[in-house]
């Protein structure tokens, strides 16, 4: 599956979508805490909605295991190549 | 505006413009959000407008606490959406994580301090203290359901008797695992076989302050698999998966709505296409899609028996259609399979006006406000012509496949009731009289012949038990006479029929088309030589009939017997009660202040001549 946009943009639509920014700033090296508005709780927000963006599921705890946004990107992707299989 | 008298309104301060401007858009954004991240994202942005500029104007406020038997971090933003959604300014209380019981039972909890008007609480299944014994009976569990209930009814009871709350609870949803497989159905033992006696011993024992949330029903209408995501739980005791939060919320406000007295009362509805398939005035009552037969013919009448339950239920029934007249009634004089008959309706307007025009007139004819109204149509651009031309009818969108609509119209939530009285039963009955009034009207020659002919009865009590639900209702929904617009608990009303400094009237009236049923309220303190009167109110059914002077005649009589010398009266003005701003005077009250648009009025009771009025009161039934 070709997106035309990647991974990351994806990421960061979502993350604007979530808590109602456009223009919300997201690079690899960004955490939730860089974030206004994104804690623990919001964060259940932003894992559901990925989800549902990338049509992936992720396990119980994984979210919680994640440093920044680089590593989302990584699982993301490497969700995304498994159901490539 | 050319006399110095009447003060000039000036253009509204620019923040406070700006704020009702972006009030609007947000609002009118969210009343057609389906997406629950969109949903979520429009609460944030709800709450940071809240904190910047304000609410928006008009909105009526609301005090509700939300105890959660499980984390309701997520909930408290689109509650609070959801809320102003239905015309509220919430103050909003949340309690910790899963101390529910203790925060109705404790004096001084959170909860207490906070005194909700409405409290409610989101249960889950994993809060429930105990469970059936393996190999338990059937009447086993059922006790211990009974038992499981009772518990946390005293709690309710504790936290309504502090507070005066109304306490919302919700059905339960089952877990998803069912370890003992298909045969949980019979087995009493089992948990979610449990589940479901909880859900129907919930319903039947609750007392009249607590309503009922149907979670169990959602979540049957929805899955239980998109309510309930089993990682969240383990993860953050999440009781509700973020896609149903928007649902949750909305049933949630409109619950309080239905008790505040905020529910709509009239669906209109189209004719051609809307109740049967295909075009009267084209195609003849035979050519019609309805009945049994064909999908789409059955699709319609179920449509139609759907529309007979609501009616059933209390709500009104009524027809704007671009039809010749004479088209647009015999289906339902000469349709073999028409459920629904013109005297099911009690409006009924069939022309070639706009939408926008007939729904204004059929409001004006029933007495009640534009915001009491829905109005379901198939073409989309008669919706749209009633949304852009009045904002304050609910419009739902229609799918083009009339089986969808039944659940169209549910998902509106618009008729929640917190429960049904005899009155909304029969409700249906007693403005199709009045119908009759008004033409029994025109072909009399005066209004005086015309009242002496109505032969009106009156019955004229004060608070009492048979009556507490009624008065509650119709306490809480009056909206135009209305002197003060006090709204009043079921346990308020308990309260003051117990109080024995306080005056409470009730005025049934009876009248030679039916019975009207209990149409009219009153309430007040007598302290010394004076009544104050702290509400009255009056079903706009009943207007201009001399009801409010047989009843201010009785009330006088009985304080000059009493000793009363005084009358006192306020009139609190609402963008809804302009009816009544000058009642006080025209019923020979003096005026004694005016303060902000509010008028204070007195009676005295000493050289009162009885007004004169065409209602007789039943003298075997009147009071003392």
């Amino acid at each position: 599956m070709t997106t035309g946009i990647d991974v990351l943009e994806r990421v960061r639509l979502v993350i604007a979508r979530v808590f109602g920014d456009d223009d919300v700033v997201v690079t690899r090296s960004t955490t939730a805490s860089d974030v206004e508005g994104w804690d623990s709780v919001s964060n259940i927000e932003v894992l559901v909605a990925l989800e549902r963006e990338f049509a992936v599921r992720f396990n119980t705890g994984e979210m919680a295991t994640l440093a920044n946004v680089g590593q989302l990107v990584e699982l993301i992707e490497m969700r995304l190549r498994r159901g490539e299989d | 505006m050319e006399t110095g008298i009447t003060p000039t309104v000036g253009p509204a301060p620019p923040e406070e413009e700006r704020a009702a401007s972006a009030w609007a858009r947000l609002l009118e954004q969210a009343s057609t959000c389906t997406d629950a991240v969109a949903f979520q994202a429009l609460a944030r942005k709800a709450a940071r407008l809240e904190k910047e500029l304000g609410g928006p104007p008009g909105h009526m406020p609301a005090r509700i606490a939300l105890m959660g038997g499980a984390s309701t971090d997520l909930l408290v933003r689109p509650l609070g959406l959801a809320l102003r959604l239905v015309g509220f300014a919430p103050e909003l209380h949340v309690t910790p994580y899963n101390v529910m019981l203790q925060e109705m039972l404790e004096p001084d909890s959170g909860t207490s301090r906070f005194g909700p008007q409405i409290a409610i609480a989101l249960m889950t299944p994993h809060s429930l203290p105990d469970w059936p014994a393996p190999g338990a009976t059937a009447d086993e569990a059922t006790d211990l359901a009974r038992r499981t209930c009772q518990q946390l009814y005293d709690a309710c009871s504790v936290l309504h008797e502090r507070c005066n709350a109304e306490i919302v609870l919700n059905t339960l949803p089952p877990f998803p695992q069912q370890p003992m497989g298909n045969l949980s159905a019979k087995s009493p033992e089992d948990a979610n076989n449990f589940i479901r006696r909880v859900n129907v011993m919930l319903g039947d024992l609750a007392p009249p302050y607590v309503h009922m949330n149907d979670v169990a029903g959602l979540v049957e209408r929805r899955g239980l698999d998109r309510w309930f995501d089993v990682r969240l739980w383990h993860e953050a005791k999440q009781p509700v998966a973020p896609g149903l939060i928007p649902e949750l919320v909305r049933n949630m406000a409109a619950i309080v709505g239905g008790i505040l007295g905020r529910s709509r009362k009239c669906l209109v509805v189209d004719l051609d296409n809307t109740l049967w398939g295909g075009v009267v005035g084209d195609v003849g009552v035979e050519g019609l899609a309805l009945g049994e037969g064909t999908g789409l013919g059955e699709a319609f009448k179920a449509f139609q028996l759907y529309l007979r339950s609501l009616k059933e239920r209390g709500v009104l029934l009524a027809v704007s259609s671009k039809n010749e007249e004479r088209h647009a009634l015999k289906p339902f004089e000469e349709h073999p399979e028409t459920v629904l008959r013109r005297d099911d309706f009690v409006a009924f307007r069939a022309n070639w006006s706009p939408k926008s025009d007939n729904l204004r007139a059929i409001a004006r004819e029933l007495n009640l406000g534009l915001d009491a109204l829905v109005f379901i149509d198939d073409n989309p651009a008669e919706r749209e012509e009633v949304r852009q031309t009045l904002p304050q009818v609910v419009v739902p969108e229609l799918t083009d496949d009339p089986a969808d609509y039944p659940m169209i119209v549910d998902a509106t939530r618009c008729f929640e009731v917190s429960s049904v009285t005899e009155e909304d039963r029969r409700r249906s009955g007693m403005y199709r009289q009045r119908g009759q009034q008004h033409e029994l009207l025109g072909a009399t020659r005066n209004l005086s012949e015309f009242l002496a002919s109505l032969e009106m009865r009156a019955v004229i009590r004060p608070f009492e038990p048979v009556s507490f639900a009624r008065i509650t209702q119709l306490v809480n929904k009056t909206n135009q006479f209305n002197l003060t617009t006090r709204r009043l608990t079921g346990a308020q009303v308990e309260a003051l029929a117990a109080d024995p400094k306080s005056f409470t009237r009730t005025v049934r009236l009876q009248d030679r088309f039916g019975d009207h049923g209990l149409i009219s309220v009153l309430f007040g303190r007598i302290e010394a030589d004076t009544l104050t009167l702290d509400g009255w109110l009056m079903s706009c059914r009943v207007l201009n009939r001399g009801v409010e002077q047989r009843l201010l005649n009785e009330v006088v009589a009985g304080m000059a017997r009493a000793g009363v010398r005084y009358l006192v009266g306020s009139f609190i003005p609402t963008d809804r009660n302009a009816l009544v701003r000058d009642l006080y005077r025209d019923l020979g009250f003096v005026l004694v202040s005016e303060r902000d648009g509010v008028t204070t009025w007195r009676l005295d009771v000493h050289g009162f001549e009885p007004l004169q009025t065409f209602v007789t009161v039943r003298a075997e039934e009147g009071v003392e």
